[in-house]
């Protein structure tokens, strides 16, 4: 396998809450220990549900946050120790693309300008060769050259996820972290920008770090999954082994609560659901982060955290159901190292 | 299906529904005919803007007006027509004979006071009951809806719950009085998709112990695969198709409803890019003559463009309605 383009390790981020006379300062470990590799041209999906940590792991990765300890590196250079300028000329290699495209875009600027402030900021380009390219990045997205004078509201949704993938890969990335990027889309707008987005990916050769919660997305878009439950990575490894194999209780419970759009099969396939929620990350359960909830859960599990031991098929996994390297069968790549 | 499909507990026909916007009065739902018996689900299903939530709300009677009116239509609930019905009548329906439930809990819970005394107090005024026990039925439904230790959590607020609690909560303050219609609109789109397994399966159980139909509204096709017994989908403020669940995925008898299956990313296949409707439906100021969906349909002919087509019953075992004037030429595929 190729030298990964990111190399995460060990990430931890603490926000701290309240803190006044009455109430004490508390802890909430957003993301805790965690490692993975994302290599050149591929989709690392990171999937789980609210409270997993996901979208504060993609803010940590962009240095949105700033981690307590672990090292996050970008083509081989320690970004969560890189500051000001330094972290300012890094800036071109990775960008992201966010949730909302309301919010996300600012309302008072022209397209022109929201997609070609990344180019001028960075000192690439001026004048009427900025104003080329940026007729070529929104052609490439899918939009009209004549929508440089237009302001965000004159967009839909979709369109206006194009302007924002536009502006994102304006600077030619080698990552794109994208945080939820189709989920308050209709399902066929978000197709479009699937679509769009595996066709740029072919192109320019640029890697994916694709959070979401979606599961149906995830299969048809990641080369590799992770799965993430209360700030831990439980299981990771190659998308269609995950869909297929999974070995993790929380990953197998999460695929069997996604409903497939087939009334037949559906019926079949109901059982009983996952009991409880997710627990407060401001409480979290000691030993393995699922045990509350697990259905396999045993008193080690209480006791401690599963270490990730290699999968068969690829990946690896964190379940004290699988206690050492040998009783999944081992692969030779393990994503987490 | 439990109930004889001549015994509707819901039926509404010819719903016609305008709103005024700086462009004047548009039409947001046109034509929309369905109804419901006691004991099934009616899915109503569509994306956004195609005119499921102006409906359910209509039938709620809970459609501001202005901005809203009632252009034409009957909304027919136990033979009773909603529209000639004043608000004091209405607010007798709403609560104990028909209920809601809302996508996000904290719109329909009120922060200031308990989950408990809300309950009690949707109980004390639609069922006359003392105060004591309206809220013993409090926790009695907030234990029936699986939330643990319910005499005590009654004492809680709203922002003290998790979202699926709210939910639950939600639930139950709309079950109190044993609605016999329960209108569920995208109930669990913000939850987990756990914990949206768990509420679906609580309806569900709900459903079958006292009776009551649902109308349920959602943009999930695997939440409809789920729950819902027949389903009507819309584009563009117009029912274009409805079917039985298992025939509607099987064999879909409108182009927008096959390009909606082919759009499940779960259906299409790794590696090639997923199908997609191109374009956009129409602002409701701009819907085009004819069938409003043919400049996106891939089968659009020239008798598509013109007329203004109607929702007609198709021959079959099973009954089926289809608004696309092509469909007796088409092959449209399905999920299967």
């Amino acid at each position: 396998m190729s030298v990964p383009l990111l190399e995460v390790r060990d990430l931890r981020v603490v926000f701290r809450i309240g803190g006044s006379l009455l109430a004490r300062r508390r802890e909430l470990v957003a993301v805790n220990g965690v490692s993975f590799d994302v290599h050149p041209g591929e989709t690392l999906a990171v999937v789980g549900e609210s409270g997993s940590g996901k979208s504060t792991l993609a803010r940590a990765v962009m240095r949105l946050v700033e981690p307590a300890s672990g090292t996050v590196r970008l083509d081989g250079q320690d970004l969560t120790a890189m500051r000001g300028e330094a972290l300012r000329r890094m800036r071109p290699e990775f960008q992201m693309v966010f949730q909302d495209p309301y919010s996300s875009l600012d309302p008072s600027k022209l397209i022109r300008d929201t997609v070609g402030e990344p180019l001028r900021v960075h000192g690439r380009l001026r004048g009427v060769a900025l104003d080329e390219r940026v007729r070529v990045l929104l052609e490439q997205v899918g939009l009209d050259a004549h929508h440089m004078a237009r302001y965000p509201y004159e967009f839909s949704g979709g369109q206006r996820q194009r302007i924002a993938i536009a502006r994102a890969i304006a600077l030619e990335p080698r990552l794109v972290v994208l945080d939820e990027a189709v989920s308050a889309l209709d399902v066929s707008t978000q197709n479009q920008i699937l679509n769009l987005l595996e066709a740029l990916q072919r192109a320019r050769k640029m890697a994916y770090l694709f959070i979401s919660h979606d599961l149906g997305v995830v299969e048809h878009i990641a080369d590799r999954v992770a799965v993430t439950y209360l700030g831990h990575i439980v299981e990771s490894g190659p998308a269609p082994r995950i869909f297929s194999q999974p070995l993790h209780p929380y990953t197998k419970a999460l695929l069997s609560a996604v409903p497939v759009p087939n009334p037949r099969l559906q019926r079949r396939r109901r059982h009983q659901p996952l009991t409880g929620e997710v627990p407060s990350p401001l409480a979290p359960p000691s030993g393995c982060p699922f045990h509350t909830r697990c259905p396999n859960a045993m008193p080690e599990c209480i006791a401690r955290m599963p270490r990730h031991v290699a999968a068969a098929g690829g990946g690896s996994v964190a379940c004290h159901l699988y206690p050492a390297e040998g009783a999944v069968a081992p692969a030779a790549a393990s994503t987490s190292s | 299906m439990t109930a004889a499909s001549t015994a509707h507990l819901l039926e509404v026909s010819g719903l016609g529904i305008d709103f005024l916007t700086d462009r004047g009065w548009v039409q947001v739902v046109e034509d929309v005919a369905f109804s419901v018996a006691p004991g099934e689900t009616l899915g109503l299903v569509g994306e956004s803007g195609s005119g499921k939530t102006v409906t359910s709300l209509a039938v709620m009677q809970l459609l501001p007006m202005p901005p809203g009116r009632f252009r034409a239509g009957q909304i027919v609930f136990d033979g009773q027509d909603l529209l000639g019905l004043d608000e004091r009548a209405l607010r007798r329906l709403r609560g104990n004979d028909i209920a809601m439930v809302f996508q996000e809990s904290m719109t329909s819970l009120n922060p200031a006071f308990t989950i408990g005394d809300q309950i009690a107090e949707a109980v004390r005024e639609h069922l006359a009951l003392p105060r004591r026990a309206a809220r013993d039925r409090a926790v009695e439904v907030l234990d029936l809806v699986g939330i643990p230790s319910p005499r005590e959590r009654a004492g809680a607020y709203p922002h003290e719950f998790s979202g699926g609690m709210r939910q639950r909560a939600a639930i139950a303050m709309a079950l109190a009085c044993e609605p016999r219609l329960l209108i569920a609109d995208e109930p669990t789109t913000a939850l987990d998709v756990t914990v949206q397994a768990q509420v679906l399966e609580l309806l569900r159980s709900l459903q079958q112990r006292f009776g009551m139909a649902m109308l349920f509204i959602t943009h999930n096709l695997g939440v409809v695969a789920d729950i819902c017994d027949r389903v009507a989908v819309m584009y563009a403020g117009q029912i274009i198709e409805e079917a039985d669940v298992e025939t509607l995925f099987a064999a879909p008898a409108h182009p927008y409803t096959e390009g909606l299956l082919r759009a499940m990313p779960q259906l299409g296949r790794r590696g090639e890019p997923l199908a997609v409707v191109p374009g956009t439906p129409p602002m409701p100021w701009a819907v085009p003559d004819g069938c409003r969906f043919h400049p996106r349909c891939r089968y659009a002919a020239d008798t598509c463009r013109s007329g203004s087509p109607g929702l007609v019953m198709l021959p079959g075992e099973r009954p089926r309605r289809s608004r696309c004037v092509r469909i007796d030429v088409l092959d449209l595929k399905g999920a299967e």
